[in-house]
């Protein structure tokens, strides 16, 4: 079955119809998670909850891009975690110790497990840009992560934070800047041929 | 030339590595990065943070997030559902836009009425010592006193207008009426409404705000002859009828948007959650 088919059928109420979208988008719709959380079981909870909104919500999918819609659904999710988490602080993303010194390797830096996104942090400058990410306010960062990591233009990235496109695109420039000025700090996790030299800021 | 790159450049600077400009954007920009070397380094900078940001490896899931019948207890909300939201949500908000026309015609009509009494006292004032004078050589052998001595059934209504004039307008014409037929009454009873209030500084202008004067000579003038020529000029019947429709029609609009909006509100809740 093609997509259209599966959706239609998914909105008639079969879940195996359903399912099949979801193995076909769950990578995508985690890594947005991901990116957007920087935690891997709080990222996965949210792809869940994303699925589970989707399936209930999918008789308002009225066409366009399934793949923007699924999108829009995880990046709300994600943001009530952040919001939640606000409220709720759990884990400060830079732990300290007893003396209340911070400590030196975060958990961003660290070494550690198989699991994927495990690999992941052990790259350094995967581990580097993912920290820069978790820098930006939520809005820039759902927006660059949009456009730069899930190659979204900036028409399905509006409709997936529910934004004019004027807004996209004047967040995506901040963002790109705030990015540029935080990995110039970990230039020399960068290769060559990605070192920045510019000095100017907004 | 300034060195400085402003927002409004790195924005178009972003969308230019995009290819989201215009092809009028496209050649402007192109134009000054031949002459600005800032530019083109600040173009530069992006491409690689950009470059650095898509060389990412591709995030994969942990694991499958397959849905089970006991995750999705409830089969999805049916498409009608969806509509039923969005037709709640539109009809909400055309009741509000509609509102909002009906609230500036009547702010319009409302802000052009009191014009009309203060246009219409002198004439009203030459009618009234028309009509008095004209009564006078039948009934009485005062023709001049009733104009002293009788402010309440003609001038109170006016200067009760002068004071709250677009509220008075609705209701005016019931007391200038309950005047006509008691030809006693120059004050209302306490609590009376809006146009009791509004009569009040006619009663501070007749001198006699707390103890209400005595029905001044009615006899002196028959009612009939008087009042309902004064009340056709005064206050065309109409207009009340005219007044009341609007506040209908307000009260009906707010009504519509709020009930359609709290539906759309509860029912966008039950579908997403």
């Amino acid at each position: 079955m093609d997509e259209t088919s599966l959706i239609r059928a998914a909105q008639r109420g079969n879940l195996n119809a359903f399912n099949e979208l979801v193995l076909a988008y769950q990578d995508m719709v985690y890594a947005q998670a991901y990116r957007m959380i920087g935690e891997a079981e709080a990222a996965a909870d949210a792809t869940q909850e994303a699925f589970i909104s989707a399936y209930r919500g999918i008789g308002a999918y009225r066409g366009g891009s399934f793949k923007a819609w699924l999108l829009r659904i995880v990046t709300n999710a994600c943001y009530d975690e952040l919001r939640r988490r606000k409220r709720h602080p759990g884990v400060p993303l830079e732990p300290h110790d007893a003396e209340d010194e911070e400590i030196e390797s975060p958990h961003w830096l660290e070494d550690s497990s198989e699991t994927p996104e495990a690999r992941l942090e052990r790259d350094e400058l995967g581990a580097a840009i993912q920290h820069c990410l978790e820098t930006l306010p939520p809005e820039f960062r759902a927006v660059v992560i949009l456009v730069d990591i899930q190659g979204m233009d900036y028409r399905q990235a509006a409709y997936a934070v529910d934004t004019p496109v004027g807004t996209v695109k004047s967040r995506l420039a901040r963002a790109r800047l705030r990015l540029r000025d935080c990995l110039q700090a970990v230039r020399e996790l960068l290769p060559a041929q990605f070192r920045l030299e510019g000095e100017d800021r907004l | 030339m300034s060195t400085r790159i402003n927002a409004h450049e790195w924005e178009i600077l972003s969308a230019y590595l995009d290819g989201e400009l215009t092809p009028a954007e496209n050649t402007h920009l192109e134009a000054k990065l031949q002459t600005r070397p800032e530019l083109r380094q600040a173009l530069e900078d992006l491409r690689r943070t950009r470059s650095i940001l898509r060389s990412q490896p591709a995030v994969r899931a942990p694991r499958n997030f397959l849905l089970t019948p006991a995750m999705v207890k409830k089969t999805p909300v049916p498409v009608r559902s969806f509509r039923l939201f969005s037709a709640m949500r539109l009809a909400s908000a055309l009741a509000t836009a509609l509102l909002m026309l009906v609230l500036v015609g009547d702010f319009l009509a409302s802000g052009l009425r009191p014009v009309l009494p203060f246009a219409a006292a002198p004439a009203f004032r030459a009618l009234e010592d028309q009509t008095v004078l004209k009564a006078a050589p039948g009934v009485t052998t005062e023709p001049v006193e009733p104009l002293v001595g009788i402010p309440a059934p003609t001038e109170a209504p006016m200067l009760a207008q002068e004071a709250a004039p677009v509220e008075t307008m609705m209701v005016a014409e019931a007391p200038v009426a309950a005047q006509a037929e008691t030809g006693a009454e120059a004050y209302p009873p306490p609590g009376e409404d809006v146009a009791a209030i509004a009569r009040a500084p006619a009663s501070t202008e007749e001198g006699a705000l707390v103890t209400p004067q005595p029905a001044p000579r009615p006899t002196q003038i028959p009612p009939t002859e008087v009042v309902p020529e004064t009340t056709e000029t005064f206050i065309p019947p109409a207009e009340g009828a005219a007044w009341s429709g609007w506040r209908v029609l307000e009260v009906a609009l707010a009504a519509t948007a709020l009930g359609a909006g709290l539906l759309a509100f509860f029912l966008r809740r039950s579908l997403l959650h």
